[in-house]
C-alpha cells in the first residue's frame, strides 16, 4: 500500500479557524473534513469544474480517515472585535418600484420580439397588432421611468426643516467612518509550532497514479482553510514527518471527517444556503489518538454510550440529589405518554410480554454538580443516555417521542418558532420543573456534557448512591464481625454490577460510609428505593471503585442504574474528592 | 552584514504571479520608536471583570522555548493601515490608480470632512456611504445607478474586470456586497493580502495617571455653579447660583469630584494605577505579511476593459497582466507603510529594527525556503506603473479619470443637523 500525502502550510504562521462545537475555541488540528470542504471548494468554483479532479474528490473521500501530522500549537486569548456594520443608510432602495421597471423592460422586449417574429412570418395583421402593443409597453414604461427617477430624486432632497427624524439623523451620522456602528467577532486562532500539517491517506498505488496528479493540481489552487485570514499554500507531496495524530476509537480528540458520499452532500447545503445561510458541515465523527501519549492499553467502554440527549433545568426549584429517582421516573412517564404504543422496549424497559428487559435500555440520569471546590449537589438538568448498541429503530423511536412532546408544548405554550421549548415535570410534592433540551453544538455547563462523566480512569467514585442488586445484611450493626461481612457483600455486588454493564472486574472495591465526592448527598439521605413500598426495599451505598485497566464511561451501576442512581464519576486531579 | 537583495523586478514578480509562487511573504522586526525597551500599547479589547489584562496574549513556542507574545495590530487594522499608505501616496502623487471618493468639500457647513475615500470608507466600494452619494457630475444619480455603479454590481469573481477598472483595491483587501441591490448573493472578493503585527517577549507593565496641578490649587477649595451662566464656574460664593439660599455646587456630566477644583480640570489628580491595560515591554515586534497567489489567480477576467471577449491565448497572458498589476500595487502598500513608520495609536510608534532592509519572498508552492527581493518607495512606484502600463497594453486600463461622488443633499443636510444639535447639546442621540 501506498499513501497519498497532502501538504498544508498556514502561510501567516496562524490558523484562523474556529472549533464546530464552541464559538469561542479555535480548531487544532485541522479537521479532515475541513480540509475536504477546502478542496470542493476551490474545485467548484472553477468557470469549468474539471472532471478529472471531481473523480479525485470522490475517490478521497471514501478513503479511510488520514493520518496527521501537527505539532501542538498555542492559542491566542479570545477576544471580541468590533466590525464596521455596512446596514447603515438613509436614501430608500425602492427595490419595489425597481422591480416593477425591469417587469416592463421585460414585457416591453417580449413585445419587440413578437413584432420581429410577425414581420418574419409576413402577417400583416399581426404586424399592426404588434407595433401597437410595443408602442403601448414603450409608454407605458417612458412613464414609468419618469415615475420612478422622480421618487428617487425627491428622496435625495433634504427633510424640511423640523422634519428630521432622530432614527434617519442617527443613521446619517453613523455613515460616516469614525461613526460607523460596530459588532462584536471573535476570531479564535492558533499558532502552530510548525506551521506544516500533513495529512496522510493509505490509499492504492494504480489509485494514486490515476487521481494523484488531479488532486495535486487542485490543492496548489487552495486559497484559505478556515477564515479568509488564514492563507495556506498546499500541495500534495511525496513523504510525510511521522504523524502525530491517529484515527483510534478509543481516542479522546474527536475529528469531523468526510463521508463516503461527502461531494454530493456539499454540493446539495451549498445549492441551499448560497454561503449566506447559516450552515453546519455535513461530517462523520472519527476519534483521533496524540501517537506516542498513550502508552497504557486502551480502555474498556461501558455498556451505555455517549450519545447523551440532555436537558438542562430552566425553571421551578432547584432540587437535590435525593429526588433523582422522582424525577427519572417523571421523565420516563412523560416520554411513555408520547411514545409510540405499544412503547419501545429501549424506553420502558420492559419486554413484550410484560417481564422486565434483560438487555441494556434507556437510562434517565439526573446529573448532579458535584466534584468541585463549591459543589452545590444541585441537580443541573438530565440526561438521556442511550446503551451503546441499541437498536437504530428503537432510537429513533425514543427520538420521535421527544419530538412529538415538544411539539405538544409548542402547542400548548403557543410558540411554533422555538426549536427546544420549555418541558414540565410534574413532581407531586417536590413541585414542577421546567427541562429545555441542550441542543448540539451549544456550549453547556460541564456536569451537562457526556465528557465529565466519561474519563477514562482507572478509578471510579459514586456521585449517587448504588442500589444494591442483593441485600448485603446489616452494615450498620453493632456486631463487627456482622457488619465487616455485609460491607464485604455489598463490595461483591457492586463488583458484578460493574461486569453487568460490560465492565471488567475491579481491582479494589470500598463502600464508603459517608460521601466520597464534594457536594454528593449520604446513601441513608435518599429516599427509599424503589418506590413502591410494596417492592423489595435496596440498600443504597456510596463507594470508590479502582478498575485494573483505564475504563471509559459513562458508569451506571446497581438496580437503580436507569433512575439515576449508581452514576460514578471519574477521579482526576481536577475532581474533589472527600479525604 | 546585512545582505542585499536584489530588486524585485516586473518579470520576476510576472513569473511568481503565473504561478511560480504560492505567496508573496514580507516579514519584518520592528522596535518603539523611543528606543528598546520602551513601553508601547496594544489594542485594548473587552475582556470580561475577570480577566487579568485587557490584550491579546499567546504564549507562543519559538525556537524552543515558549515566549509571551501580544497582538499589536490586527489584521484588519493592517489592512486599514495600508490602505491609508496606499491613500497618502494616491493623494501625494507618488502611485497613480483609481480611487473612487466622496467629496464633501462643497457642502456648507461640513467641508471639513474632506474627502472619503473608497481606502477610507470601511467596507470599501460596497460601502453604505458610497450607496448614499451621488455621481458629482449631474448631482442627481446614485452611485449604484450610474454606469460604474451597476458595473461593479454585475462583476463576479468569474469576470472581475469592471472592479479592476474603477477600485483595484477592492481585490487586494477583499469586498462582500452583501448590502447591495443583489442582497447576500452580491459578489464576494476573498482579501489577497493578510498582514499582522504582534509583540514578542511582551512583558505587561502598568500605567500611572496622576497629575500636579501647575496652579496649585488646593483641592478643597469650593466651586459653584455661576449666578449669570450655569454652565460656568466660579470660586466665589457671591456670584454663585443660589438655590434655597445655598451656593450650589458645580458638577459636570463626565467629571468627578462634585464642588471641587477638579470638576473644572484643576487640582491635583490622586495617583491611579491601571494594571489591566499599562502596557507591555516587548524584545521585538513582527510584522507578517502575506500576499496570496492562489487567491489573485482566482479572479478571473474573461473580457476586456472595452467588453471585447479574449481568445483563450490572449486571455492567459491578460490575466497574468491583470492579476501583476495588483500584486505590484499591494506590495506598494507595504513599501509605504514601512516608508511612513507604523504609528499604531497613542505611544506606540514603532519603527524597522536597525540594518534591516525590506525583503519580499516568493514562497515556492512545495515548500522549503523562496528566493528574496528588495524594494524601494521608488521602485515600487515604477513597478505598480510597468505592471498597470501592462495591463492596459491587453486591454485592461486603470480607469484615469477621478471617479467622484457628492452625499445626497438630504445625507449632507442630515450630517449638519446632527453636527447642529450635537453643539447646542440636545444630540443624546447623536453622541459618539
Amino acid at each position: 500500500m501506498k499513501a497519498l500525502v497532502l501538504q498544508l502550510r498556514y502561510l501567516t504562521g496562524r490558523c484562523v479557524a474556529t472549533a464546530y462545537n464552541d464559538r469561542d475555541l479555535a480548531e487544532w488540528p485541522p479537521h479532515p473534513a475541513r480540509v475536504y470542504s477546502a478542496l470542493v471548494a476551490t474545485w467548484a468554483e472553477e468557470e469549468v469544474r474539471d472532471e478529472a479532479e471531481r473523480a479525485a474528490l470522490e475517490w478521497l473521500a471514501k478513503l479511510a480517515a488520514p493520518r496527521i501530522y501537527a505539532t501542538g500549537a498555542s492559542h491566542r486569548d479570545v477576544v471580541p472585535h468590533f466590525v464596521p456594520v455596512n446596514d447603515a443608510g438613509v436614501l430608500g432602495t425602492f427595490e419595489r418600484e425597481r422591480e416593477r421597471f425591469r417587469k416592463l423592460e421585460d414585457a416591453l422586449a417580449v413585445a419587440k420580439e413578437a413584432e420581429a417574429s410577425a414581420r418574419r412570418a409576413g402577417d400583416e395583421k399581426g404586424v399592426t397588432k404588434a407595433t401597437k402593443t410595443v408602442a403601448k409597453a414603450e409608454k407605458v414604461l417612458a412613464d414609468e421611468r419618469v415615475k420612478v427617477k422622480g421618487l428617487i430624486e425627491d428622496d435625495q432632497r433634504p427633510y424640511s426643516a423640523g422634519k428630521h427624524s432622530g432614527v434617519s439623523l442617527k443613521g446619517a451620522w453613523a455613515l460616516l467612518p469614525e461613526h460607523r456602528g460596530r459588532q462584536p467577532r471573535s476570531f479564535p486562532s492558533v499558532s502552530p509550532d510548525d506551521s506544516r500539517v500533513f495529512l496522510r491517506w493509505t490509499a492504492t498505488a494504480d489509485d494514486l497514479e490515476q487521481h494523484g496528479p488531479a488532486l495535486g493540481a487542485l490543492a496548489t489552487r487552495v486559497i484559505r482553510i478556515g477564515h479568509s485570514a488564514s492563507l495556506v499554500a498546499c500541495a500534495v507531496c511525496d513523504d510525510c514527518p511521522t504523524p502525530t495524530w491517529e484515527p483510534r476509537d478509543d481516542g479522546d480528540e474527536v475529528l469531523r471527517i468526510p463521508g463516503p458520499n461527502q461531494l454530493e452532500l456539499l454540493l446539495e447545503a451549498h445549492s441551499r444556503h448560497q454561503e449566506i445561510e447559516p450552515r453546519v458541515l455535513p461530517c462523520r465523527f472519527q476519534r483521533y489518538v496524540r501517537v506516542g501519549s498513550r502508552l497504557q492499553p486502551a480502555p474498556v467502554i461501558s455498556a451505555f454510550g455517549d450519545d447523551w440527549l440532555v436537558f438542562r433545568q430552566v425553571g421551578g426549584r432547584r432540587l437535590a440529589q435525593t429526588s433523582c429517582v422522582e424525577i427519572a421516573r417523571a421523565m420516563r412517564g412523560a416520554l411513555l405518554k408520547h411514545a409510540d404504543d405499544p412503547p419501545p422496549q429501549l424506553l420502558s424497559g420492559h419486554a413484550a410480554g410484560g417481564e422486565q428487559s434483560e438487555v441494556p435500555h434507556l437510562a434517565i440520569v439526573p446529573l448532579p454538580f458535584v466534584g468541585h471546590a463549591h459543589a452545590t449537589g444541585d441537580l443541573l438538568g438530565v440526561a438521556l443516555i442511550l446503551p451503546r448498541d441499541s437498536d437504530a429503530k428503537e432510537r429513533q423511536a425514543v427520538l420521535r417521542a421527544i419530538g412529538l412532546w415538544e411539539d405538544a408544548r409548542r402547542l400548548e405554550t403557543d410558540d411554533d418558532q422555538v426549536d427546544t421549548p420549555p418541558l414540565m415535570l410534574v413532581l407531586g410534592r417536590a413541585g414542577e420543573v421546567v427541562l429545555e433540551r441542550v441542543e448540539w453544538g451549544t456550549s453547556a455547563l460541564r456536569t451537562l456534557g457526556p465528557a465529565t462523566w466519561r474519563g477514562p480512569s482507572h478509578s471510579w467514585v459514586t456521585a449517587t448512591p448504588i442500589a444494591l442488586d442483593r441485600n448485603p445484611g446489616n452494615l450498620y450493626s453493632r456486631e463487627p464481625a456482622e457488619a465487616a461481612a455485609a460491607f464485604e457483600a455489598a463490595e461483591r455486588s457492586i463488583a458484578t454490577s460493574c461486569e453487568r454493564i460490560g465492565l471488567p472486574l475491579p481491582s479494589y472495591v470500598q463502600v464508603h460510609p459517608s460521601v466520597p465526592l464534594v457536594g454528593a448527598v449520604k446513601a441513608r439521605t435518599y429516599p427509599p428505593f424503589p418506590t413502591d413500598p410494596k417492592k423489595h426495599q435496596r440498600v443504597k451505598v456510596h463507594a470508590r471503585i479502582e478498575f485494573p485497566v483505564p475504563v471509559a464511561g459513562p458508569v451506571l451501576l446497581g438496580a437503580g442504574r436507569y433512575y439515576g442512581l449508581g452514576l460514578c464519576c471519574p477521579v482526576s486531579e481536577k475532581t474533589r474528592v472527600q479525604p | 552584514m546585512p545582505t542585499t537583495h536584489p530588486e524585485l523586478t516586473l518579470d520576476v514578480l510576472k513569473h511568481a504571479v503565473a504561478g511560480g509562487a504560492a505567496a508573496v511573504r514580507c516579514v519584518t522586526r520592528l522596535q518603539p520608536a523611543g528606543g528598546k525597551g520602551d513601553k508601547v500599547f496594544p489594542p485594548t479589547y473587552a475582556t470580561g471583570e475577570k480577566a487579568t489584562t485587557r490584550y491579546a496574549f499567546e504564549d507562543r513556542r519559538i525556537d524552543g522555548t515558549t515566549v509571551a507574545t501580544v497582538l499589536l495590530d490586527s489584521v484588519a487594522s493592517q489592512a486599514n493601515r495600508i490602505e491609508e499608505s496606499l491613500q497618502s501616496a494616491w493623494d501625494e502623487e507618488r502611485l497613480s490608480f483609481p480611487v473612487i471618493t466622496v467629496d464633501f468639500g462643497k457642502e456648507d457647513k461640513i467641508a471639513d470632512l474632506d474627502t472619503i475615500s473608497v481606502l477610507q470608507a470601511p467596507h470599501r466600494i460596497a460601502d453604505a456611504l458610497l450607496r448614499d452619494s451621488l455621481d458629482a457630475a449631474d448631482g442627481k444619480t446614485r452611485f449604484r445607478d450610474t454606469k460604474i455603479g451597476r458595473a461593479y454590481t454585475d462583476a463576479t469573481v468569474k469576470n472581475a474586470t469592471a472592479v479592476f477598472t474603477y477600485c483595484p483595491t477592492a481585490l487586494i483587501f477583499g469586498v462582500w456586497d452583501s448590502t447591495g441591490p443583489k442582497g447576500g448573493l452580491g459578489s464576494k472578493f476573498q482579501r489577497a493580502l493578510v498582514s499582522e503585527i504582534i509583540g514578542v517577549g511582551a512583558a505587561p507593565g502598568v500605567k500611572t495617571a496622576s497629575r500636579l496641578d501647575p496652579a496649585g490649587i488646593q483641592a478643597n477649595v469650593p466651586v459653584y455653579h455661576g449666578k449669570d451662566n450655569a454652565e460656568d464656574w466660579t470660586a466665589n460664593e457671591e456670584l454663585a447660583l443660589k438655590k434655597n439660599g445655598k451656593a450650589v455646587a458645580f458638577s459636570r456630566k463626565g467629571s468627578e469630584g462634585k464642588g471641587k477644583p477638579s470638576a473644572v480640570n484643576h487640582s491635583n489628580i490622586a495617583p491611579s494605577i491601571e494594571d489591566k491595560a499599562g502596557g507591555v515591554t516587548i524584545d521585538y515586534a513582527l510584522q507578517t505579511t502575506v500576499l496570496s497567489l492562489p487567491a489573485l489567480r482566482k479572479l478571473r477576467f474573461p473580457s476586456d476593459g472595452s467588453g471585447k471577449t479574449l481568445d483563450a491565448k490572449a486571455r492567459m497572458e491578460a490575466e497574468t497582466s491583470v492579476r501583476t498589476a495588483l500584486a505590484a500595487l499591494a506590495l506598494a502598500g507595504i513599501v509605504e507603510q514601512r516608508t511612513r513608520g507604523y504609528d499604531l495609536r497613542s505611544r506606540s510608534l514603532l519603527v524597522p529594527e536597525d540594518g534591516q532592509p525590506l525583503n519580499f519572498e516568493l514562497v515556492p508552492a512545495d515548500g522549503g525556503d523562496g528566493e528574496r527581493y528588495s524594494l524601494t518607495t521608488a521602485g515600487a512606484s515604477e513597478l505598480v506603473r510597468a505592471a498597470a502600463t501592462g495591463a492596459a497594453t491587453a486591454g485592461f486600463v486603470w480607469e484615469r479619470t477621478p471617479i467622484k461622488l457628492v452625499p445626497a443633499a438630504k445625507l449632507a443636510d442630515l450630517i449638519r443637523e446632527s453636527r447642529r444639535r450635537a453643539a447646542e447639546g440636545e444630540g443624546e442621540e447623536v453622541s459618539e
